[in-house]
């Protein structure tokens, strides 16, 4: 089922302590988010998860198996890294070739059909790429790995709108034809938000938020009207963040919403709506947990 | 296929341009001096060539120096754990000496009936036998290629300062021996050379102590790569 459990990770680089006592577990056949600020944590977790590198202290296993060295265990994950490192005189269709090989369940003619979609020349060679194609290039062997766990890092940097577009309903296309556990990191929230079902924040090296999407925006809400009516509802309430818009505010507020508090905006006039997790992701790294 | 064979195969397919081009070389130099000899009549006599192991042996020394870092990056993108790497890349050196080894050979028993021609091996042990000369040259081949090996990674591995020393710490080393040989009058250098003498059996003509020798050196050398590759994170 592909379970990925990791307790208590740690790991400094140096001077520098990247990840604090990390315990999480990331459940099959989710999509997650793995959401945090530059520095924060991200890739190092990552390249643990994958045994690119090694923690200074606690596990990582998948299905309850470690996977430092563990062959069996890395043969389930494909990690599309933000960095390249494919041999530069390689061709595209070459590195769809060797990926076949260690990958025997890579899918080569739907690699194909993504290359086309997205007018990758296989032809050419990965030094040669775009900034924009190398990310498309690396997307495409994660999609077509057919590995139970893919794991992207920034898959859509350098991509243009129409090629961020195709990426995410090619993403929910593998996802919903042949479910597995994918984990996103990226800074475009806002763009991500709609195909992530689990959000996991990681802020200065720890986990601050580990919820379902739905479960974090109900943990927060909006309040929006006249700017003194709004006012006057936060009288005694915290603000994470406001909006102003002439007369016109919008607060978020970091609570669920009470019976009470329902009726003393219906008062005064005001609507709630559900936070933006991109806003709810910025106030949480800002220094306050949820 | 285990994913260790999957590698040596991946290294085969990656050094075949580089071996085509050093053996067309090879081939170039080889025969130029035969085809001007019998193009111009010169004598056959005049035409001498010799010392074609050496060559082989520093390029299989820089091929070790080259096949580390970005195979190693290409496998870890493709989760291939750093055992398999290590043990498919230690098939695939150990099998590119021996095929080396025996083109060395090869080359050294044909190349007489066209020329005066002296092998690396048949210079320094005076004698002429396909055998030992194809031992001979793999365990010096495998010795080459785990030093490049080895140096590749001990730089992979190493922070700036750390690589600054491993390149200077052969220019230490030799102003070292030369002035303990000055402070020794000649003595130090004298023992080291008996040393290499008894470890390559010059003395007694006994090419298979350094094939001993070789082999043993290799052993280390690959031995100190695993140590180094086991817990070799990826970066740039």
């Amino acid at each position: 089922m592909s379970t990925i459990t990791i307790e208590e990770l740690t790991m400094d680089y140096e001077k520098n302590r990247a990840l604090v006592h990390i315990t999480l577990t990331i459940e099959p056949n989710k999509i997650y988010g793995l959401l945090g600020r530059n520095g924060a944590g991200k890739t190092t977790l990552l390249n643990l998860l994958t045994n690119r590198i090694f923690p200074t202290s606690g596990e990582i296993k998948i299905d309850g198996k470690n996977v430092i060295e563990n062959e069996q265990a890395l043969s389930q994950i494909y990690y599309m890294m933000e960095a390249n490192y494919f041999p530069e005189s390689l061709k595209v269709k070459d590195v769809f070739r060797w990926t076949k090989e260690f990958y025997p369940l890579f899918d080569t003619a739907y690699a194909n059909e993504l290359a086309n979609k997205f007018n990758l020349n296989i032809q050419k060679k990965i030094k040669s790429l775009s900034t924009g194609y190398h990310s498309i290039f690396k997307a495409i062997l994660a999609l077509a790995s057919n590995a139970k766990i893919l794991i992207f890092d920034e898959p859509v940097l350098g991509l243009d709108a129409y090629h961020r577009d195709l990426f995410y309903k090619e993403l929910i296309v593998v996802y919903s034809e042949n479910p597995k556990t994918i984990i996103i990191s990226t800074h475009l929230i806002e763009e991500i938000a709609d195909v992530l079902e689990e959000v996991i924040v990681i802020h200065e090296g720890r986990i601050i938020a580990n919820h379902s999407v739905e479960e974090l925006l109900a943990s927060a809400y909006q309040v929006s009207g006249e700017a003194e009516k709004v006012d006057q509802y936060m009288i005694g309430k915290q603000a994470a963040g406001q909006k102003m818009m002439g007369k016109y505010k919008m607060v978020t507020v970091l609570k669920k919403i009470s019976k009470e508090n329902e009726e003393v905006a219906s008062e005064l006039g005001l609507s709630f709506s559900k936070p933006e997790l991109q806003e709810l992701f910025i106030h949480m790294t800002n220094g306050q947990e949820v | 296929m285990s994913n260790a064979l999957k590698v040596t195969k991946y290294l085969y397919r990656d050094l075949r341009t580089s071996i085509t081009v050093f053996f067309s070389v090879m081939i170039a130099i080889v025969t130029l001096p035969i085809f001007i000899a019998y193009q111009f009549n010169t004598n056959e006599g005049e035409v001498n060539v010799s010392g074609l192991g050496a060559t082989i042996a520093v390029y299989i020394f820089i091929m070790g120096l080259n096949i580390f870092k970005s195979n190693f990056k290409f496998m870890q993108m493709n989760n291939i754990t750093r055992s398999s790497f290590y043990f498919g890349s230690l098939i695939a050196l150990i099998s590119l000496a021996l095929f080396l080894a025996i083109i060395d050979a090869l080359l050294n028993k044909y190349m007489k009936l066209f020329m005066s021609y002296q092998g690396l091996f048949e210079q320094i042990y005076p004698k002429n036998l396909f055998i030992a000369d194809v031992f001979w040259s793999f365990s010096l081949f495998t010795m080459a290629v785990s030093l490049g090996w080895l140096i590749t990674m001990l730089y992979y591995r190493s922070n700036k300062l750390t690589k600054i020393v491993i390149s200077i710490a052969p220019v230490l080393l030799l102003a070292l021996a030369g002035s303990l040989n000055n402070w020794t009058n000649g003595s130090f250098g004298e023992n080291i050379w008996n040393l290499f003498s008894i470890l390559l059996g010059l003395e007694q003509a006994n090419s298979y102590m350094a094939v001993l020798s070789f082999s043993i050196t290799a052993l280390i050398f690959f031995a100190l790569s695993y140590l180094l590759i086991r817990k070799s994170p990826l970066k740039n």
